[in-house]
């Protein structure tokens, strides 16, 4: 028997010598009452973000980049929103992530936002690299609307039913507000590794 | 580990009195913080009881639960080793690293890595490790220990982390802004990142039903250590492992209003197999858990899902710091874990503790921390070596105590040689300093009662 | 009429008998028949603390002989802490079914004489004068092992026997406490094994009483009291501490004379 093989026999083994009294598993809790864009935006804002009703929708989206001062002033953008003024759109999947070290602004779509948090869920699909979400010195989402889920109980229950499984992308994730930290002192830092702004766009 | 145990590390901590105060503060508003963020949610203390259920019935089926991870992992292309102890796992590592020719790779939070003693062990084997955690890389690079599990940097001031970038990265002498010094220190680790080799990470979930891992972080180091290099290894504690998806629902609404108050933790990763070109790597970690399941009340303590509120409550704990502890993790928890694995080594930590109750209120998954250390003073007893100096005092203390009139002539004799003993001397036992003992009554309530009922009766 | 043991701690015996009068004049001007039989000792909840439980075995098993349910209908205790010992460590310490059902019995008909006020007697709240501002030490057994009030780390509705006792009494005000209920540092042991944290504590629960304006420190407990009032008298200014059946008493007493 392998090193590897035995090590496994014998930790199941020690956990299988115990016996404890079988105990039940409890219902999930229900996902709370539906709670509309203003709760989100608030939650949003809490954590950090700059989040907004956009009027116009996508075509709108232009018109807000260009007062936005980390739009105006990057000199390079990725999006994924086609038409941006400047703007590289990825065709398809990349191979290099470190390709996009030196991104200014990415502009992402997020499939749907959390009220009570304000968070963003994200899969990589559309994105040349997840590592954009991170690399990115600002990150601009855009979320539709009407795809602002209560909590996170009626999140997992939207991608725990979802067609294609959470499971079917090797990465998916909530990103809630701009990267930060507190490790000094407690201070409240914006922009530690990741992001140093996030701009939420409701279309 | 040394003779001293927690009073005499916290004694250490001591000597800047106003750093101990400083510490306190700063923690006890981090516990403030965390009530504001439990207050916002009105089914708190239900959502904390259905997250105690989920624990202990995962832990009441834990070997069914990680096969089935284990095999739902492995058909997404997930490797999955076990590791029965530190050395096992540490091992596995460095194998995996040195296989792909890894010399160095950055590391996000991971207490079981803190546990294991993993980077000493890969730096003696010439593989560089950078934690990338602003707190974690902090202590790293002065050589010590974290002192708290989610703010690793805690006991640090802002000019001490100054000068530290100042010696390490040439940063400008005197910096102490918070945020110029998370300016340096993300240019230092962003280069890092970039020429990272291999990622590694902890992990704060493991779902049996998906196969998948979630790591969770405020700053996105573990998403950029992972989503850089091609090789990932997650390095998980058995206790990790949650039923179904939707489990996460309720962990995650408590682990970050516990922590820090917020909502939610900025990054929350949900791994499902390897990244397209890359590889996907878990290592399943016993290394004294599978003794803790088999004793109530430690397998409680296996419900532990790294919030750190325990810690931010405590009073003694924040008055005394994470360093006094001499353990991987500190605080309550702490007190239980290490402990529970070795008595010995750190007998005097359940005995860091007033028993006031408050870390068992704030645990998001009910852990009965004050029932654990209780039951560990009473392992501290029996595994005293020489035996029996505690025994002894509390057999007598017993029989004393059990019998009213030894009880009332002990008391008497203490009372006039309390009365007879010069303050001074007193004073001058270290433990007396700035108090003074309570005075001994004339007359005991027994006296008195006697006396008052003879005279009512008269 | 109610025929309650009164049960008085070895370091209320000794050190502070007046509180053990106080509560028997308290719980006889509520109407009870206040016994203290001679046969009871310790609780046994130190030889608990220290980790010798077997040590407290024989301790629990005489406080329940000492305290038999036909003598008795109630026990009551000037201290959270021996009752949370009897009410919930005591069954733990049971060797047999007889055992437990001898301490099983005597914990059900156990009280701290707070709850035994509000939840026994019905008692809506404490009459009298007492024109002070109070700070409330709530003290951990008391508080977190008998819910005599909400901690501030839970969120459950908040109530306090002990403020609703004294909330009647004409002219009590409370402090406004920066930290409402972290503990005094005593601890049994913790106080001899880490007296420095232990010191520290204490000076700092005087300092919040004393920058909150508190003219008297009232306490259920008189193991925290004892250890506050051991720091307080080594510094100035000194806020005294009393137990909360002092308070009661001269509270009722002050509005008596006074007409």
């Amino acid at each position: 028997m392998t090193k590897r093989r035995s090590s496994r026999r014998r930790v199941l083994d020690a956990l299988r010598a115990v016996r404890p009294a079988p105990t039940p598993l409890p219902e999930l809790p229900p996902a709370g009452p539906p709670a509309g864009v203003a709760a989100f935006l608030d939650a949003a804002e809490r954590a950090g973000a700059v989040a907004e009703v956009l009027a116009g929708g996508e075509a709108g989206l232009r018109a807000r980049l260009a007062a936005y001062a980390p739009w105006v002033t990057a000199r390079r953008v990725v999006s994924v929103v086609p038409g941006l003024p400047g703007a590289e759109t990825p065709g398809g999947a990349s191979d290099h992530p470190h390709t996009f070290a030196d991104v200014d602004v990415a502009v992402v779509r997020a499939e749907f936002g959390v009220a009570e948090n304000g968070a963003l869920w994200f899969g990589a699909e559309d994105v040349p690299h997840r590592a954009v979400y991170l690399l990115a010195q600002h990150l601009i989402a855009v979320v539709p609307a009407e795809e602002i889920v209560a909590d996170l109980h009626a999140a997992y229950e939207r991608i725990g039913s979802a067609e294609e499984s959470v499971a079917a992308q090797s990465w998916r994730g909530f990103i809630a507000g701009p990267s930060k930290t507190a490790d000094i002192e407690q201070a409240l830092v914006i922009g530690a590794h990741g992001p140093r702004s996030l701009l939420i766009c409701l279309v | 580990m040394t003779a001293s145990g927690h009073p005499d590390r916290a004694a250490l901590f001591y000597e800047d009195p106003e750093r101990v105060r400083w510490h306190d503060q700063a923690i006890w508003a981090v516990r403030q913080n965390r009530d504001r963020g439990a207050a916002a949610v009105p089914e708190w203390e239900s959502l904390r009881q259905t997250a105690a259920e989920i624990k202990a019935h995962t832990l009441s089926r834990l070997p069914d639960y990680l096969e089935e991870f284990e095999d739902r992992a492995a058909r997404l292309g997930v490797v999955v080793h076990w590791a029965s102890d530190a050395n096992d796992h540490n091992t596995i590592v460095h194998g995996l690293l040195r296989d792909h020719g890894v010399t160095r790779a950055v590391k996000s939070k991971s207490m079981l890595s803190e546990e294991c003693g993993l980077n000493a062990f890969l730096e003696a084997r010439g593989i560089e490790v950078i934690d990338t955690d602003l707190g974690e890389r902090i202590v790293q690079l002065r050589n010590e220990p974290p002192s708290h599990i989610v703010m690793p940097a805690i006991h640090l001031r802002r000019e001490e982390i100054g000068e530290l970038f100042h010696r390490e990265f040439g940063s400008e002498e005197g910096l102490s802004d918070p945020d110029a010094l998370v300016e340096v220190a993300r240019d230092q680790l962003r280069r890092q990142f970039l020429e990272a080799e291999a990622g590694l990470t902890g992990v704060n979930f493991a779902i049996a039903e998906t196969g998948g891992l979630v790591v969770v972080t405020n700053e996105g180091n573990a998403d950029l250590g992972t989503a850089l290099p091609r090789l990932h290894i997650a390095s998980m504690g058995l206790e990790k492992v949650i039923p179904r998806l939707g489990d996460l629902g309720v962990f995650l609404r408590l682990l970050a209003r516990s922590a820090t108050g917020q909502a939610l933790s900025v990054y929350t990763s949900h791994f499902h197999g390897p990244a397209p070109g890359g590889e996907l790597h878990v290592v399943l970690v016993d290394n004294g858990r599978s003794g803790l399941l088999a004793r109530e009340p430690m397998r409680q303590a296996l419900s532990c899902i790294r919030c750190g509120a325990c810690l931010n409550t405590c009073p003694v704990y924040r008055r005394s710091g994470g360093h006094s502890y001499g353990t991987p993790v500190a605080g309550p928890i702490g007190a239980v874990l290490s402990p529970a694995r070795d008595i010995e080594a750190h007998a005097t930590l359940p005995k860091a503790c007033t028993l006031c109750g408050s870390c068992a209120d704030v645990c998001p998954v009910k852990i009965d921390l004050p029932r654990a250390l209780t039951v560990l003073r009473a392992d501290a007893v029996r595994a005293e070596r020489g035996g029996t100096r505690t025994r002894w005092a509390s057999w007598l203390g017993s029989q004393l105590l059990r019998r009213p009139g030894w009880t009332r002539l002990a008391a008497r004799l203490g009372r006039r040689l309390l009365h007879g003993v010069p303050s001074a001397w007193l004073e001058r036992d270290p433990r007396m300093r700035g108090r003074v003992l309570p005075e001994v009554a004339e007359k005991s309530f027994r006296e008195l009662w006697r006396e008052r009922r003879d005279e009512a009766s008269q | 009429m109610l025929r309650v043991g009164l049960f008085i701690p070895c370091y209320v015996d000794q050190l502070a008998p007046h509180v053990g009068l106080a509560t028997a004049e308290l719980l006889e001007h509520y109407g009870c028949e206040v016994d203290f039989p001679t046969a009871q000792a310790c609780c046994g909840q130190p030889f608990s603390n220290m980790g010798c439980p077997e040590d407290a075995r024989p301790l629990a098993l005489r406080f329940a002989k000492a305290f038999p349910a036909d003598r008795y209908d109630h026990v009551v205790a000037p201290s959270a802490s021996c009752v949370a010992m009897v009410r919930h460590h005591y069954r733990g310490l049971a060797r047999n079914e007889r055992e437990r059902a001898l301490l099983d019995d005597v914990a059900g008909r156990t009280c701290e004489l707070c709850e035994f006020l509000v939840d026994v007697l019905d008692v809506p709240t404490a009459t009298g004068r007492y024109a002070k501002r109070v700070g409330l030490h709530r003290g951990c057994h008391g508080l977190r092992e008998l819910r005599l009030g909400g901690a501030s780390e839970r969120m459950a509705p908040g109530f306090d026997k002990v403020e609703r006792l004294l909330a009647g009494i004409d002219g009590v005000e409370f402090a406004s406490l920066d930290r409402p209920d972290e503990c005094c540092g005593f601890g049994g042991t913790f106080t001899v094994d880490e007296p420095v944290i232990s010191a520290e504590m204490g000076r700092d629960r005087l300092a919040d009483h004393a920058r909150n304006g508190a003219e008297v420190i009232v306490s259920t407990d008189v193991s925290c009291s004892l250890h506050l009032d051991s720091l307080a008298r080594a510094s100035e200014p000194r806020v005294p501490i009393v137990h909360v059946a002092e308070l009661i008493n001269e509270a009722r007493k002050a509005s008596e004379e006074g007409g």
